[in-house]
């Protein structure tokens, strides 16, 4: 129970320090950013928060250093400097390194984490010889809250009012006022009558009512002063802070009545104390006994209301705003509505043959409840692709400053989204693409300078959504690649023979061959080996397809087109004798048949003529070998894979077929061909294909036919 | 002043009209306190017709309530308009509890279940 | 592991494959279906015989005369697929063998079980964890883990694409 508990908290101080770092980042650009700063102190508060409850003591107690810090930066008393973003990042590495040493939680600090505390309390040092006095521990943390110009986050404030009698002598209305202040936020004016004398002792021209108020706002202590600004020199303003966030976080259950009269003074200790003795409820007592105004109470009780309703609010926010659920639970459910779609297309199947109008219509209003069922559990895998995109602007900050480069990360197109699943295993090899242009597109910015270019070098990470798919490009402003370096090298590496003649897009693509690498120098950024073909495995894992393009001295634009997701397929069913299989779709050109003249005359030579252009194409029949008797015709489906377009022999072309994908299982890991199978509506099974390895094993295929056939011949 | 006049008539009855504010305080107070001196027991406030009412109305109102209650006279306040109560509510004269100076269920700023 | 008591029972169904019976514990047996054809999966081997699809499940089918070096399973009114779990790599796993014939579940206390011997069977000693008896039968239990262990499973003799290559060559002679 506490395990599982505990791995919800590692899970949620990742996140957090996910986008603690984030905000690091910006806080480097925008060093003033209140907002920024708040989010770092609550971040770093909730780690050591949730940290000691899970007895992540030494994780407590080295984050609540740096908290320190953050506090006084978000009052002002301490600046944002570049060894203070550093230190904080270095200490957000020690802290994810915390969480994963599950053995080792309440242990002594490592040399590196007391050097970093010690950094800390340094910065910490020098600030406070600046202060003229040393504020009591207490008044630091409301002076913490209520100096601060913009309060980012929202806090519930006790204002009370108390105007000269002389105020309305000028003609000053209040009213508009209070309607200013309910502006602000949600707000309890509660107006104390108790000085108000009878008619016949009565200046019908003073001010006897003062007034307490209790707003919850989000705008600072600095909002509720300006609203009373023009009447500041007739009106005594007291405010203060009572709620906020981390005061509810420490636990501290908001006040009991008496507790807030006596602390604005409405009532003395020893009164409190003498009524408290008695077993009644306070108000009633407190009356009763004389010793305070009915107002008092009333207003006491209106702050407690709207500190209750603050806090639930927060509450209820927290909770809509995201559920953790275990990722095999989502899985589950996929699965089940996949079985859902199945059962649900074999019901339309029996329905129509029916002819039962009654069922027709139910098996409809199930048929468009499946999709949206289905379309929105697909939804719920869908997570933006900028939480792969923030650990990268790490990357790139920590890799310049490493080479003595100068460059700046631009993203686009964080919010857009796909399967959780794609995102993860997309992040291996965005590291890399991003690595390569920092280590070998950009330049040193004497060379940038030397070559015409700013300085500074831009690598700039977008994502968009075109049709099913997902279009992620990685692209820099760096020196580009030099198609003759790269096609010498293959020569060299006898990837091509020499006098090859090959295209720009066909030259790029050989980067992507196993053991290519460009980098004239190894560096231990890019490191040795693995390049470019492993990004390129990762990518066709994920069923997706990678694109090169390249200027020299312009720069260098990398496409990955990958799919939405990874449990449901768009693709073309296709029927070879009474086997099934689908084609993904986001491949397929146009279908074309195929007279069984036409085979003839091609004589197993596996090209035909399609409008003029030859086009080689496999026959799955042969390649499967499903051996039945030829069909009168068959129908070929033209793809393009890896840039050539490939022919697919089939003998019919169902239809277009949108499912969910099923795993063939770990005992079928090492089949190539087929990445997953779906279920047909009277469940039968499909095997979906992967394209570029068919049409890779087909050319094997062909070439060891070649060669016992010329074994034959001699 | 045919507010006046017209609760003059009526007597036990007197209604206001108009912008109720500072500018009028004084003649405000005045006119109430006279009207109420010559109220036996029961005095009724009609205050349909206001168009604008701020805090000083506000006080004399619940001046007047307190000298009602310690002559032993009943004073209330009958059809209110809307402008009347939303400064009531703005400038936080509403409560759930009576004032401590008024007794039983007098209090004009007290607001019932359900209204 | 095989700590148990000589005295406890184990359940055991049997099944046959050409003459010979073979018993595996009923605690991995999950169902049994009647047979259906199962999706061939280019390019595994011969005996893995397909996926079929159970209740939106999709399995993996054995055949088990093939895997044992008999000739492939013909089907007859009794031929039908045990589903069972197998434990690989620590993990379970659901996946169905072709087998001729299911024939009962009976009891065995383990003392009666001998070892598998060392010579003398045709079968690999590692896929067997011991020899029963009943009714004067000799029953051989399976250690299905082992026989279903992911090295056995996807071991290739030669992928079938290769070896396609090599029977098209035939394929213009009989055309």
């Amino acid at each position: 129970m506490l395990d599982q508990h505990r791995e919800t908290f590692i899970q949620e101080a990742n996140d957090l320090l996910r986008e603690l770092e984030e905000s690091l980042l910006d806080l480097e650009e925008k060093s003033t950013d209140q907002e920024l700063i708040g989010s770092i102190f609550r971040a770093l508060h909730t780690i050591k928060g949730s940290g000691s409850m899970f007895g992540y003591d030494k994780l407590a107690t080295f984050t609540h250093e740096i908290e320190t810090a953050y506090d006084l930066v978000r009052s002002g008393g301490l600046s944002v400097t570049r060894i203070l973003v550093d230190s904080t990042l270095s200490a957000c590495d020690e802290i994810r390194g915390m969480l994963t040493d599950d053995e080792d939680r309440s242990g002594a600090l490592s040399d590196a984490q007391t050097a970093i505390v010690e950094g800390f309390r340094n910065l910490l040092k020098n600030t406070h010889s600046d202060k003229p006095s040393a504020p009591t521990p207490d008044a630091v943390v409301v002076d913490a809250e209520v100096n601060s110009d913009e309060l980012q986050h929202e806090c519930t404030y006790r204002v009370r009012l108390t105007p000269s009698p002389d105020l309305f002598s000028n003609g000053t209305n209040l009213l508009p006022l209070f309607e200013e202040m309910q502006g602000l936020g949600t707000c309890r004016i509660t107006a104390q009558v108790e000085n108000i004398p009878r008619l016949q002792e009565l200046d019908p021209e003073a001010c006897y009512t003062f007034w307490d108020i209790a707003i919850n706002t989000d705008r600072g202590q600095n909002a509720i002063r300006d609203v009373f600004i023009f009447v500041e020199d007739r009106c005594r303003l007291e405010i203060s802070v009572i709620d906020s966030m981390e005061r509810e976080a420490d636990g501290k259950g908001y006040l009991k009545l008496g507790e807030i009269l006596v602390q604005r003074g409405d009532l003395s200790k020893d009164n409190m104390q003498d009524i408290l003795s008695q077993q009644h409820r306070f108000g009633e007592l407190a009356t009763e006994a004389g010793i305070i105004d009915h107002g008092k109470i009333e207003s006491a009780l209106q702050e407690q209301q709207l500190v209750r309703e603050a806090r639930d609010k927060r509450a209820t926010v927290e909770q809509a705003s995201t559920i953790r659920v275990p990722a095999e639970r989502l899985d589950s459910l996929i699965n089940m509505v996949g079985e859902l779609v199945t059962v649900q297309s074999r019901l339309t199947q029996v329905a129509n043959s029916s002819h039962s109008q009654a069922i027709l219509q139910v098996a409809e209003d199930v048929e468009r409840l499946t999709a949206e069922l289905r379309d929105n559990t697909m939804s719920i895998r869908m997570v933006p692709i900028g939480s792969a995109f923030s650990r990268l602007r790490r990357l790139v900050r920590d890799l310049s400053q490493e080479l003595g480069k100068e460059i700046d990360l631009l993203t686009e197109g964080a919010e857009t989204e796909l399967d959780k699943t794609v995102i993860e295993r997309l992040n291996d090899p965005l590291v890399h693409l991003i690595r390569n242009s920092v280590d070998h597109g950009i330049q040193n910015p004497q060379v940038r300078t030397a070559a015409g270019k700013p300085s500074r070098g831009t690598i700039r990470l977008s994502a968009c959504h075109s049709g099913a798919s997902v279009q992620v490009t990685v692209s820099d402003d760096g020196q580009g690649l030099d198609l003759e370096t790269i096609r010498l090298k293959a020569i060299e590496k006898g990837l091509i023979a020499p006098d090859a003649l090959l295209s720009e897009r066909e030259v790029f693509a050989l980067v992507l061959l196993p053991g290519f690498s460009t980098a004239q120098k190894v560096t231990n950024v890019s490191g040795r080996g693995v390049g470019m073909d492993v990004v390129k495995k990762n990518i066709d894992s994920l069923q997706g397809t990678i694109e090169i393009s390249s200027k020299q001295n312009i720069g260098t634009t990398i496409t990955l087109k990958l799919p939405l997701t990874l449990a449901i397929i768009d693709g073309l069913l296709v029927r070879v004798a009474n086997e099934f299989f689908v084609v993904p779709l986001t491949s397929i050109e146009e279908c074309v048949e195929l007279k069984l003249s036409d085979v003839k005359r091609a004589s197993g030579q596996h090209i035909t003529v399609i409008r003029g252009e030859l086009v080689p194409y496999v026959r799955l029949r042969e390649l499967f070998g499903i051996d039945e008797a030829l069909q009168a015709a068959e129908q070929i489906v033209i793809t393009r894979v890896e840039g050539n377009r490939v022919g697919i022999m089939v003998d019919e072309v169902v239809g277009q077929h949108q499912t969910v994908i099923k795993p063939l299982g770990r005992y079928y890991k090492h089949i190539n061909e087929v990445t997953g199978c779906s279920i047909l509506g009277d469940g039968t099974i499909a095997l979906i294909l992967d394209l570029a390895k068919v049409v890779k094993s087909a050319a094997r295929a062909e070439a060891a036919n070649y060669e016992n056939v010329q074994a034959g011949s001699v | 002043m045919q507010s006046v006049e017209n609760g003059l008539k009526q007597n036990s009855r007197l209604a206001l009209a108009g912008e109720l504010t500072i500018s009028r305080a004084s003649e405000l107070a005045a006119s109430i306190g006279q009207w109420l001196a010559e109220q036996e027991t029961v005095a009724v406030l009609d205050l349909a017709a206001v168009t604008a009412a701020d805090v000083s109305f506000l006080q004399i109102l619940c001046a007047a309530h307190r000298s009602s209650l310690r002559e032993g006279k009943s004073l209330s306040v009958v059809s209110p308009s809307r402008e009347l109560l939303r400064a009531m509510k703005t400038a936080g004269f509403e409560r759930r509890q009576p004032c401590t100076q008024c007794t039983g269920d007098t209090c004009l700023w007290q607001v019932k279940e359900g209204l | 592991m095989e700590t148990t008591n000589t005295n406890e029972t184990v359940q055991y169904l049997t099944f046959s494959l050409d003459e010979e019976v073979f018993a595996i514990d009923v605690a991995k047996v999950r169902e049994i279906l009647d047979y259906t054809s199962a999706m061939r999966v280019p390019g595994a081997p011969d005996f893995m015989r397909g996926i079929v699809n159970v209740r939106g499940n999709v399995i993996p089918v054995v055949d088990m005369r093939l895997k044992f070096g008999m000739s492939k399973t013909e089907r007859t009114v009794n031929t039908c697929i045990v589903v069972m779990e197998v434990d690989v790599e620590s993990e379970t796993t659901v996946l169905g063998a072709l087998v001729d014939s299911v024939q009962e579940v009976f009891e065995l206390e383990h003392g009666h079980v001998e070892p598998p011997p060392k010579m003398g069977t045709r079968w690999r000693t590692q896929f067997i964890k011991g020899i029963g008896k009943r009714n004067d039968q000799l029953i051989i239990i399976l250690d299905i883990d082992m026989v279903f262990s992911l090295n056995e499973l996807t071991q290739l003799e030669r992928s079938r694409l290769a070896s396609k290559a090599t029977a098209s060559e035939e394929a213009p002679a009989t055309t």
